[in-house]
């Protein structure tokens, strides 16, 4: 492989940003994104942070948390899903009370994982989600 | 004591049905799995 294959097939890895105030979440999260090939491109510990990295970054995808300080995930999604009707962002918490996963998805979220999800659950989730998102955008 | 085990998870049944009926019920991975398809189906969400 020369170094322009090595570079495009850099170029090809699905860039992704982390919210959640957690650290060790976003650790866990890391490896996560890491064992499926993915890049992490920026970390945000709360909503305005990831609306902030979201326009600075542009990633794929989102993996957004509810539960922070300043701003809420909820929040978050609302404002980058106003300002990118096209992103991709999947809600990893461990609040699932069914009218904030409804509320969640009729925002724009793409799929909405509990944090006590197994980590392959999570992937094939995660895979599944990712999959059925690329074919509506053909 | 006798325990009447069909009686007891009809009841069990109905429980979770009036249950899953109020909004905010703690939905499982699998029911929002559920409700993701429906929407789906819908064309309530992309």
């Amino acid at each position: 492989m020369n170094s322009q294959q090595t570079s495009n097939k850099k170029k090809q890895k699905i860039k992704v940003l982390l919210v959640d105030d957690e650290t060790h979440i976003r650790m866990i999260m890391t490896n996560v994104v890491n064992s499926m090939n993915l890049e992490v491109v920026a970390e945000a510990k709360n909503g305005a942070e990831a609306i902030q990295l979201y326009q600075q970054h542009r990633p794929h995808m989102v993996f957004m948390d509810i539960n922070m300080p300043i701003m809420d995930g909820k929040e978050a999604l609302k404002a980058i899903m106003n300002e990118f009707p096209k992103a991709f962002v999947i809600m990893v918490t461990s609040l699932s009370a069914m009218d904030i996963v409804t509320e969640c998805l009729v925002i724009g979220a793409s799929s909405y994982i509990r944090k006590d999800t197994s980590m392959d659950e999570l992937k094939l989730y995660v895979k599944e989600s990712w999959n059925d998102y690329v074919k509506s955008m053909k | 004591m006798k325990y009447d085990l069909a009686k007891m998870l009809k009841e069990i049944k109905e429980d979770e049905t009036v249950f899953k009926q109020k909004k905010n019920y703690w939905a499982s991975q699998n029911d929002i799995k559920e409700l993701i398809q429906k929407m789906k189906e819908k064309g309530a969400k992309k």
